[in-house]
């Protein structure tokens, strides 16, 4: 009865023990500031220091290009950019001409195709050349890069003006001059089996140059390139017949290439045509602009850097002293922001800047390991444009680099990587735009970085 | 009765080892409990929470009086007390803009009493010394940026007592009392802290502490009849010295990076910092009038400042209490005692220039059973803790307790039957 009892008692105590409960959700009390002492503290740190230098990567294959661009401009650093356009005509269709036909003039025609960088606001001269070189197609790659010149005639063919101011202007025709018009006329009057002979006729007409015409040019402008369109450009061969009273004619097209791989996407087409993009130097620097691994600081250029598409300019970005971040002690870096500012002056309007900007992981000689992505992602991180319309010192792009930033902070290693800041690669080939960033000394559009740290 | 205290001793040593597995949950959901040790439990029960929390100069012949050791060699006609109680109590937490509703309940106390001779008396037994619960976010700028950071904290746990009381009766007017305690428990602090400039990369801490240490208290009583008629006046008094509550630790620190990528950036294992149990003493005064009413009287300091952490401050709590002493009657609402009681303890925290305090009043009354001696009471306690200013909480409850004392008559078989 005792032991019952106790048993009972026992049992009853422990059971209510064991029940503690409290009834209080998922109810957070936020007690904002100073209720008590939070030993992780975040600190946002600037000063680090970022070097920028100006370099060049990869030339640019332009043969699968769409766009001619010709044309000479000058930006405010006195970097001067030359932009030519090679192509080569393949043979015309055979037709039967009436033996009456005369030839009455030859023609090129050029569609512009709404790009173009520089002044506007001047007229653009530019002079027509033919190749005394073949155009020739890296055999590897099937391209033409934005390196390669031809050698052509010294004198040109013919010369034109593209005059910009006027709204209505769709097209430039050129004439050309009567004795190679009727040469290209009795080719096909004569039904002359080069026509049939591709590999004979490319021998004999290697191709034509169009480049601006001289120094005072100060815009580069875009021409329709690709083949097989009504705006593509062309060698018209104007005639008429007697038996028809009408003006009649035909035109020599820009040359396909024709891949040999099988491996060959589809999706560009590729030709006898190429842009070569020059940039000099010679105003900015008083020695030549480093090779592809080299690098140009931006304490040499003013406090800028250059970005620049055709020629594929980079900025390649440099933090020495990241490992600085570890002396406010055992933490974390949770985020790394980097802003910029396109230099005011160098761009007209803020929507002509890229809206997007790349960034790629490279080693010391520009070895590049990727593209840079988010942290604790697959996803890429952009650079994203920032304007406001009505405050101009507004515009600047933010960069998050969290991921190469705390990559670094974790190595153990000395800084080896550095970044490389481009123009979007998906377009690179179809412009020569340029993009023209402050560094961190910048006067008026300084570069930042900062740098969010928890320490504990 | 030998066989009895034989089982009672092993089901004792039982229950004292097995209460830290069955501490799961919170007993507390109070953002104050984020400090020092959590939020401290109270040190009474029964006849001693209905006068206010006093009972340095208290002496009963049939409840253990576990606030004044020395107090226990007042239980001079019975070998054997086993005294135990449960509490129920609903809080009310309010903010300037919003309040809430929280239950909870606990078992109070597990107490034994044993009289080894006339003048040496021992009490054992376990409850709850401190409750942790808390869920709070704060904030707070980041440095040389106009941003901020914020800080969710969960905090679980508790610490359990076990403790023995020893009275020693010195004079028929002075005792002597001492206590040693036996604090044990973890407290659990997971905290998540995360940039508003980048909220997808939080930092976590966990931390998880043991702690297990010895404490020790001493007191005294004095006590005199004034008359014949039950008027006596009894003084007591209680001092601890600076302790510490030591424990292992251990702390992890990750770092998330997006979705699902986790660095762990850092980990401690070994000692915990320990926790300060300051100097603390306090006196009281007990007066009984003709055997008919009593008036507690407790004042009680202790000095939490010594804490590095500006955010403790010195305590000093004040107890009142007047109880309708049991009659002897035929008429059973005679046999009952009647309490009231009030409170005021002024804090030991200071956060955002307010010093938590609480105040409360209590209403009880203790009822016989039969004519065994045996006491169950019954208080009911109102309250109110913290302040809403400052974005602060105001905790007002309510809370009812009920406590056991059984005799050993309880367990003894009636020699009649």
């Amino acid at each position: 009865m005792i032991k019952l009892k106790l048993l009972i008692a026992f049992t009853f105590a422990l059971l209510l023990y064991s029940c503690q409960f409290t009834d209080d959700g998922d109810f957070k009390y936020n007690v904002g500031t100073d209720f008590v002492t939070d030993p992780v503290h975040v600190v946002m740190i600037d000063s680090l220091t970022v070097d920028t230098y100006t370099t060049r990567t990869d030339s640019i294959a332009t043969s699968k290009n769409s766009r001619f661009m010709v044309g000479r401009f000058e930006n405010d650093y006195h970097i001067v950019t030359t932009c030519e356009s090679y192509f080569r005509i393949e043979p015309s269709d055979v037709l039967a001409l009436h033996s009456s036909s005369e030839f009455d003039g030859a023609e090129m025609i050029l569609y512009l195709d709404g790009y173009s960088f520089g002044d506007t606001t001047k007229t653009v001269e530019m002079e027509i050349y033919r190749l005394t070189d073949d155009i020739e197609v890296d055999e590897e790659t099937e391209s033409i890069y934005n390196t390669t010149k031809f050698a052509h005639e010294a004198t040109p063919i013919a010369s034109f003006t593209v005059d910009l101011t006027d709204d209505d202007l769709d097209s430039v025709v050129v004439e050309l001059p009567p004795a190679i018009g009727q040469e290209f006329y009795d080719l096909v009057y004569n039904e002359d089996e080069i026509l049939s002979d591709a590999d004979l006729f490319k021998e004999e007409y290697k191709g034509f140059l169009i480049k601006p015409a001289n120094e005072k040019s100060s815009c580069i402008v875009g021409f329709v390139a690709t083949p097989d369109s009504i705006a593509s450009p062309r060698i018209k061969i104007k005639y008429h017949d007697n038996s028809i009273e009408d003006d009649l004619w035909f035109s020599y097209s820009i040359d396909k290439y024709e891949s040999t791989s099988s491996s060959s996407s589809s999706s560009y087409v590729n030709y006898y045509a190429s842009n070569y993009y020059e940039n000099d130097y010679s105003k900015l620097i008083a020695y030549d602009f480093p090779d592809p691994e080299g690098k140009l600081s931006s304490k040499e250029t003013s406090n800028v850097s250059f970005l620049q598409g055709g020629l594929n300019l980079a900025t390649r970005i440099e933090i020495p002293s990241i490992d600085m971040l570890h002396y406010p002690g055992v933490g974390s870096v949770i985020k790394a922001e980097l802003t910029f500012e396109p230099v005011a002056g160098t761009y007209i309007n803020d929507s002509d800047l890229p809206s997007s900007l790349e960034m790629y992981l490279i080693g010391k000689r520009n070895i590049n390991y990727g593209q840079l992505s988010l942290v604790g992602s697959s996803d890429k991180a952009y650079g994203v444009l920032h304007y406001n319309e009505e405050f101009k010192s507004e515009t600047y792009y933010s960069f998050d680099i969290t991921k190469f930033v705390v990559d670094e902070y974790l190595s153990s290693s000395d800084a080896v990587y550095a970044l490389l800041l481009t123009l979007p690669q998906s377009s690179i080939a179809g412009d020569v735009d340029q993009l023209i960033i402050g560094n961190q000394d910048h006067p008026t559009n300084n570069m930042k970085l900062r740098v969010y740290l928890a320490t504990y | 009765m030998k066989n009895s205290i034989k089982i009672l001793s092993v089901i004792c040593v039982f229950i004292l080892s097995t209460p830290f597995v069955l501490r799961s949950q919170n007993n507390t959901s109070s953002p104050y409990s984020k400090f020092g040790t959590g939020e401290l439990a109270s040190v009474a029960y029964g006849r001693n929470l209905a006068l206010g929390g006093s009972g340095y100069g208290l002496r009963d012949q049939f409840q253990l009086n576990i606030k004044n050791p020395a107090s226990i060699t007042s239980i001079d006609s019975m070998n054997f007390l086993f005294e135990t109680g449960v509490n129920g109590q609903i809080t009310s937490s309010s903010t300037t803009d919003r309040s809430q509703i929280f239950w909870s309940g606990n078992l109070s106390h597990l107490v034994f009493g044993h009289r080894y001779t006339n003048w040496l008396m021992g009490a054992y037994g376990i409850m709850p010394f401190s409750n942790i619960g808390y869920n709070l976010r704060t904030f707070q700028s980041v440095e040389s940026d106009p941003s901020f950071v914020y800080t969710d904290w969960v905090g679980t746990g508790g610490l359990n007592k076990v403790f023995y009381l020893l009275g020693l009766k010195i004079s028929k007017n002075f005792s002597l009392g001492g206590e040693v305690a036996y604090l044990n428990g973890s407290l659990v602090e997971s905290r998540k802290t995360w940039a508003a400039v980048q909220s997808d990369n939080p930092t976590y801490y966990l931390s998880n502490s043991r702690y297990s240490s010895f404490t020790y208290r001493g007191a005294f009583q004095f006590t005199a009849n004034l008359d014949k008629k039950g008027t006596n006046i009894t003084l007591g008094g209680i001092f601890s010295p600076l302790q510490k509550v030591r424990g292992k630790s251990s702390v992890i620190i990750d770092q998330q990076y997006g979705e699902n990528y986790v660095d762990s950036m850092y980990y401690y294992s070994g000692n915990a910092t320990p926790i300060i149990l300051p100097l603390t003493y306090g006196a009281g005064i007990g007066f009984t009038w003709k055997g008919k009413y009593l008036l507690a009287a407790d004042y009680e300091r202790a000095n939490w400042s010594v804490n590095t952490d500006k955010t403790y401050i010195d305590q000093e709590i004040y107890s009142l209490g007047i109880e309708r002493v049991p009659q002897n009657s035929l008429k059973y609402y005679n046999r009952c005692s009647y309490r009231v009681g009030f409170r005021y303890d002024s804090g030991y925290i200071r956060t955002k220039g307010h010093d938590i305090d609480d105040m409360r009043v209590s209403l009880g009354v203790g009822l016989p059973v039969r004519k065994s001696g045996s006491m169950m009471n019954v208080t009911l306690e109102a309250g109110q803790k913290g302040t809403t200013r400052m974005g602060l909480i105001q905790e007002r409850y309510l809370k009812m307790s009920v406590a056991f004392s059984l005799q050993d008559f309880w367990f003894v078989k009636r020699k009649l039957n």
